[in-house]
C-alpha cells in the first residue's frame, strides 16, 4: 500500500469511518512505516495545538437565548381538556347502562322468579299448616286411614 | 445527535423557552472558534455566530440531522459565504469553496478587520505561530481541517457540507496536516515530548 493510501485511512479511522478488513490493512502498514505512524501523531498533536478555546462574548450568547425564549413554541394546553366531551360522553353512556340493567336486567328478573317461587313455597307451608293445625297425629292417621278405604 | 439533544429540543418545541440553554453552552466553543478561523475578526463571528442560531431556531421544528452542532457547522458555512458575497469583494467565494485546492487563503479574499485570535489571547508566540500556520491553508483546506478538529465532523459529511467526494475531502485534511506540521514543527515536538 502506498503511504498517501495510508493516510488517507488514517484520516478515516480517526474520523471511526473505516470498518472492514480496511483496519488490517492499515494496522499491518502502520507496524512498517514510521512516516504513516508519524502522520498519525500529527492528528493527535493537531487535537492538542488547535483546541476550541475561542467563545462569544455574555452579551452574544445572552442575545441567543433571549432569541430562543421569544421564538419558542407556545406551551400546549393539557390533553385532558380535549377529552372531555368524550369523557362525558362515555360517563353518560355507562350511567344509561347502569340504568337500564338495575331495571331490566338478568340479574334482576331472576331474583324476582327467586322470590315468586319463595313466596310460593311459604303460601303452600301457609296451607299444609294451617290445614293440620290442631290435629294430633293420631288423627292425622285416622283421617289419612278413612281416605284410604274411601278410595 | 445524543440523547440530551433530543430530549432539549423536544423541551423546547413543546414550550419550554428555556430548553436550548444547555445546548447554546455546550456547542458555543467549536462553533465560535470555527467562525472566527474562517472570518477573522471579532465583529464578523459574533454576527455570524448569533445568525447562526437565530437560523437554527427558526428552523429547529424542521431538525432531521442526526447531529445537531454538524447542522451548525453546515449553517454557519453558508452564512460565511454569504458574507464573502455581501462583502463584495472580488473573488468568488463560491468558486474559492468549490473549485481546486489553491493556495489563496479566504482571509486574503476577505481581509476582515478585526483583532486576531492571537492578539486576543495576548500576543503569545503559539497564538501567533498557529494563526500563521492556518493563513497557509486554503479556504477549503482550513474549513476540512476545523470542522475535524472543533467538531470531529466525518469526513462523509464535510463532503456534504463542502459539495465535494469523500476522496476530495482527505486530500484536504492530508494537505493540511502535513502542512500545518511543518510549519508548527518546533511546538509539535515540544507536543511530543511532552505526552507519554
Amino acid at each position: 500500500m502506498k503511504c498517501s493510501e495510508a493516510e488517507k485511512l488514517v484520516l478515516l479511522q480517526d474520523s471511526g469511518e473505516l470498518a472492514g478488513n480496511r483496519v488490517d490493512i492499515l494496522s499491518a502498514h502502520l507496524d512498517e512505516c514510521k512516516n504513516c505512524r508519524d502522520f498519525q501523531q500529527s492528528i493527535v498533536e493537531s487535537r492538542v495545538t488547535f483546541q476550541a478555546t475561542e467563545e462569544p462574548g455574555i452579551k452574544v450568547v445572552q442575545d441567543v437565548l433571549r432569541e430562543a425564549r421569544r421564538l419558542a413554541p407556545e406551551k400546549k394546553p393539557a390533553r385532558i381538556f380535549g377529552l372531555k366531551p368524550a369523557l362525558a360522553m362515555a360517563a353518560s353512556v355507562l350511567i344509561g347502562l347502569g340504568l337500564f340493567f338495575s331495571a331490566f336486567g338478568p340479574g334482576k328478573v331472576g331474583m324476582e322468579l327467586d322470590m315468586t317461587e319463595t313466596q310460593l313455597l311459604e303460601s303452600e307451608d301457609q296451607i299444609v299448616s294451617v290445614m293440620y293445625s290442631g290435629l294430633s297425629e293420631d288423627n292425622l292417621a285416622f283421617n289419612f286411614l278413612m281416605t284410604y278405604e274411601e278410595g | 445527535m445524543d440523547k440530551t439533544d433530543i430530549e432539549c429540543i423536544k423541551a423546547y418545541l413543546g414550550g419550554d423557552a428555556n430548553a436550548l440553554e444547555p445546548m447554546v453552552e455546550k456547542y458555543k466553543r467549536p462553533l465560535y472558534s470555527f467562525i472566527l478561523k474562517m472570518t477573522e475578526g471579532r465583529e464578523d463571528t459574533d454576527e455570524i455566530f448569533q445568525e447562526t442560531w437565530f437560523r437554527a431556531l427558526k428552523n429547529i421544528h424542521k431538525f432531521r440531522h442526526k447531529n445537531f452542532l454538524n447542522w451548525l457547522f453546515r449553517i454557519a458555512h453558508n452564512l460565511v459565504i454569504d458574507r464573502a458575497r455581501r462583502n463584495k469583494r472580488n473573488i468568488s467565494m463560491q468558486s474559492a469553496f468549490g473549485g481546486d485546492d489553491g493556495d489563496s487563503t479566504l482571509e486574503d479574499r476577505l481581509a476582515a478587520p478585526g483583532i486576531s485570535p492571537a492578539e486576543e489571547v495576548g500576543g503569545t508566540s503559539l497564538g501567533e505561530n498557529i494563526e500563521k500556520a492556518v493563513e497557509m491553508l486554503s479556504a477549503e483546506q482550513k474549513e476540512v481541517f476545523l470542522l475535524r478538529m472543533y467538531g470531529n465532523v466525518s469526513f462523509k459529511e464535510i463532503a456534504k457540507i463542502q459539495k465535494c467526494s469523500i476522496n476530495t475531502c482527505l486530500a484536504r485534511m492530508q494537505y493540511a496536516l502535513g502542512k500545518l506540521r511543518s510549519i508548527l514543527r518546533e511546538e509539535y515536538d515540544e507536543l511530543r515530548e511532552a505526552m507519554p
